[in-house]
């Protein structure tokens, strides 16, 4: 039986790897766990591999910087890959899935960092939900996984950024997009966009110049209203201002932001007495980009080993103030992409699906919504919200933000979710057949 | 066992076409299974008692069981099909009644204080979180929370963990709700007030399967003494899940997407709690229902309604009167 280190860190990114390391060099044994077969995150996941030229330099000199550090703390970092992190039970029990070998088990660590990312937010609308229809996150994934775009013309919709790196990205691989729909118009706000740092005007820039060339148009205080099946392909209604827009394309990728992935995670918790430490990193604490994310995580890092009572390696941590900085340019950058009003999201058609789990649409959440208190356990139970497969993942937030628009009183994400494990569906084979780690 | 019965007929009646209950309640059958000795006897020890109150039954012995049911496994030795059971779905069951009712529904009020009324003079008044609200008649049916406004009924908590699967289609459709002869004993063991073992090697040896509409799978659960409902832990739920797979191999290959606990309220003497308290003009009372409350609501609800406006009620409910001198105390 295998010796439970003192620490997990759960997440692979660079928050976890910065926190993993910060707690090694103090001393003390961790556990690093990652869902995916590599580490790295989102960002460095394919490091080393085409997608590495794609990335900024100062980007790419953190993570080489973390995996030295990685490396140098080898004996003190367990890493288990392919390992999804299944939840905290009461009594501060852990349990770990290996997804490659179905083996599952327990541990009871003191401390636990949970550095598990961003998740994609995608505002419903009619079509939403249809296979070829993704995340651009995703479609960024698929590209860097495979090297090359699925095949089929791609449109872009949505807001933010990342709709511009993924278009970008799209143009180097000799794939332009036939479109990016922009529900804000960033130029209108040059002068606010002016206070960022370089670098990251760098980046848009290099991003604008690459679609210029390839000739993207970026249609900018526009909105995608509906997606239709159209013979093999799709076609999808734009509004902007008044006008209505045509577009067909063979896959279309969405996106309107990234949001903390904490759903149903154990809370955070800085007393011991009350159970396993629990401290949250990087973009599941405060979705910030990549650059804040080693930051944060040592900045947690610090934070878990004061709370342990361990002196760490380096005294005092900078990491805070530094993210403050980039909570500064997270803020600009909201405002920079915000919707114009004519743009601004609106009740989607009774048809629209709002939980793919359950197929349940707006039309059933208003029909339900008008006859019923709207308590978090009606709206699970009785209106069949929050509660499939993706445990409210993907639709806690729309369902709270439909509701919002009609009942000042609708249930927060975390009344709606709470704190629950499987984090993640756990076969039940693997849970009935549980190794429990000794500490 | 009679009320119970009586309280499913009544289910019967209401989800008839047009009923309250269509859509809430199912007919289907329940199985009790068995797979080691005692197992099998404290089966047919309830299936003599069902039989005897009148409901028909259908045992199967050795190699017939799995010819029948082809999902369980080889262990289960014995088996009783209890038929014209039912399937009632406890959140729709509320949201049915609460409908039908018209009543006003105050959320988020919590009932602090109850002050008796006075012989034919006005009724009981209730002090909430929301204000004080005075009436002819309260009925106190908090659950395990009527401890707190009236402490002599001396309500135990139980709580029972529970796992839900995932939607999935298998080449396997369960007919009905397998409960596993140790259940029972189980929660006999609560009925008579008898203190469940609250150490975790006792948790979970109780095991039910229920499928759920949408070919989902509802596997409980523990009997524990605690009323913390935001309590589950991987040991416990493990225990109940290598009991499943072990008498049901094809639920292994599901996930369990849920894990979540409830608080039953259980009496000392294992009655459930419905009627007038006697010093207390206009007050009611209707709790205790242990790990009933959904299957006897139907009969509850009916049996309170007919006291208050002084109809005759169904014979047995006489004797669950909470205040009743031959009910059986425990000391706290
Ligand atoms: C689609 C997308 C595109 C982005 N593009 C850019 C960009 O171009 N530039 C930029 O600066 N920032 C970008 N970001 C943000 C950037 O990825 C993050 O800021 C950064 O990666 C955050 O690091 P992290 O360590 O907090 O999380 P991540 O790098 O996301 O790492 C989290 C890790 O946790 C693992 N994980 C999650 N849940 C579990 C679980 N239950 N069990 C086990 N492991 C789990 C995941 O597999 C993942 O490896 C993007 C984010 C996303 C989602
Ligand atoms: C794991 C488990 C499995 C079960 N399985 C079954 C089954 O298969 N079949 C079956 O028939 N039954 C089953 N039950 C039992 C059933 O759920 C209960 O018997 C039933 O819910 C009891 O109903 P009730 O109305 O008496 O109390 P509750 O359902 O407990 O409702 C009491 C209500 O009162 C409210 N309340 C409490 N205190 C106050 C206060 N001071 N002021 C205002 N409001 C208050 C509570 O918020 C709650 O809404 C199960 C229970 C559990 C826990």
């Amino acid at each position: 039986m295998r010796v439970t280190p003192d620490i997990l860190v759960v997440g692979g990114g660079p928050a976890g790897v910065a926190a993993a390391c910060d707690i090694a060099e103090a001393n003390l044994s961790v556990i690093l766990i990652d869902q995916a077969p590599k580490l790295g995150g989102v960002l460095f996941r394919n490091f080393g591999d085409n997608s590495r030229r794609l990335l900024p330099s100062d980007l790419a000199d953190t993570w080489r910087n973390l995996s030295g550090r990685l490396t140098a703390q080898a004996a003190r970092i367990r890493t288990e890959l392919q390992t999804v992190f299944i939840g905290m039970d009461a009594a501060g029990v852990v349990a770990l899935n290996n997804r490659a070998s179905g083996k599952a088990y327990t541990l009871a660590p003191r401390a636990i960092v949970v550095a598990t990312g961003a998740i994609e937010y995608v505002e419903p609308l009619p079509g939403w939900h249809l296979p070829k229809v993704m995340t651009a996150g995703g479609l960024q994934v698929a590209v860097k996984e495979s090297g090359t775009p699925p095949p089929g013309d791609i449109l872009l919709a949505g807001s933010g950024p990342l709709l511009l790196a993924a278009a970008a990205q799209l143009v180097k691989l000799g794939r332009p997009p036939v479109a990016v729909i922009e529900a804000a118009n960033p130029p209108r706000h040059a002068f606010a966009a002016l206070a960022l740092p370089l670098s990251y005007l760098r980046e848009g820039g290099s991003y604008l110049t690459a679609m210029a060339r390839a000739g993207v148009p970026w249609l900018r205080g526009a909105r995608l209203e509906e997606i239709h099946k159209d013979g093999g392909a799709f076609s999808v209604v734009v509004r902007r201002r008044d006008k209505l827009h045509r577009y067909r394309a063979d896959i279309i990728a969405l996106h309107n932001g990234l949001r903390p992935n904490n759903i149903g995670l154990p809370r955070q918790n800085l007393n011991p007495q009350k159970g396993p430490v629990v401290i949250y990193a990087g973009d599941c604490n405060e979705a910030l980009g990549g650059r804040a994310a080693a930051l944060s995580g040592s900045s947690a890092a610090h934070r878990l080993l004061l709370a342990l009572g361990v002196k760490p390696a380096t005294e005092p941590c900078r990491a805070a103030a530094d993210i403050e900085k980039y909570r500064k340019f997270q803020k600009l950058l909201a405002e920079v992409f915000k919707a114009c009003p004519s743009a601004e999201y609106h009740l989607p058609p009774d048809e629209t699906i709002l939980c793919r789990c359950e197929q349940q649409t707006v039309g059933d959440l208003s029909i339900f919504s008008a006859r019923s208190s709207l308590s978090a356990r009606e709206v699970k139970l009785n209106g069949r919200f929050g509660l499939g497969r993706c445990q409210g993942r993907f639709c806690a937030e729309k369902t709270r933000g439909l509701l919002l628009m009609t009942h000042r009183d609708a249930p927060t994400v975390d009344a709606l979710i709470g704190q629950r494990w499987p984090v993640k569906p756990i076969p039940i084979k693997d849970l009935a057949d549980l190794d429990h780690e000794e500490s | 066992m009679n009320l119970a019965i009586r309280s499913r007929e009544q289910y019967v009646g209401l989800a008839d076409k047009g009923g309250v209950m269509q859509g809430a309640y199912f007919s289907r059958s329940t199985f009790l299974a068995a797979a080691n000795d005692w197992e099998v006897a404290a089966m047919h020890a309830q299936a003599d008692e069902l039989s005897r109150a009148g409901v028909s039954l259908k045992v199967t012995e050795g190699s017939d069981i799995q010819k029948s049911i082809p999902c369980l496994a080889s262990n289960i030795s014995g088996l009783v099909e209890v038929q014209g059971e039912g399937h009632a779905v406890g959140y729709k069951v509320v949201d049915r009644f609460l409908r039908a009712s018209g009543a006003k529904v105050i959320c988020e009020a919590s009932a602090l204080k109850l002050q008796p009324g006075v012989k034919s003079g006005r009724g009981p008044t209730v002090q909430t979180s929301e204000g004080v609200i005075e009436a002819d008649d309260v009925v106190v049916a908090a659950g395990l929370g009527s401890n707190a406004l009236l402490p002599w009924l001396n309500l135990w908590p139980r709580r029972g963990q529970l796992i839900v699967t995932e939607r999935r289609r298998s080449v396997y459709k369960l007919p009905g709700n397998f409960i596993f002869a140790s259940y029972l004993l189980e929660k006999k063991k609560a009925d008579v007030g008898q203190s469940v073992d609250s150490g975790s090697a006792a948790r979970a040896c109780a095991l039910v399967i229920d499928p759920l509409p949408y070919d989902q799978y509802l596997i409980g659960g523990t009997r524990e003494e605690d009323d913390d409902d935001q309590h589950t832990e991987f040991a416990a739920v493990q225990r109940i899940l290598a009991r499943a797979v072990e008498y049901m191999p094809f639920l292994g290959e599901m996930s369990v997407i849920r894990v979540f606990a409830g608080v039953r309220a259980a009496t000392p003497d294992g009655l459930p709690y419905l009627g007038q308290v006697k010093e207390a003009p206009g007050l009611w009372v209707a709790t205790g229902f242990e790990g009933d409350g959904i299957c006897l609501a139907p009969l509850a609800g009916d049996a309170m309604a007919r006291m208050m406006a002084g109809k005759d009620i169904p014979p047995g409910v006489e004797a669950l009167a909470p205040d009743s001198p031959q009910r059986k105390r425990r000391e706290s």
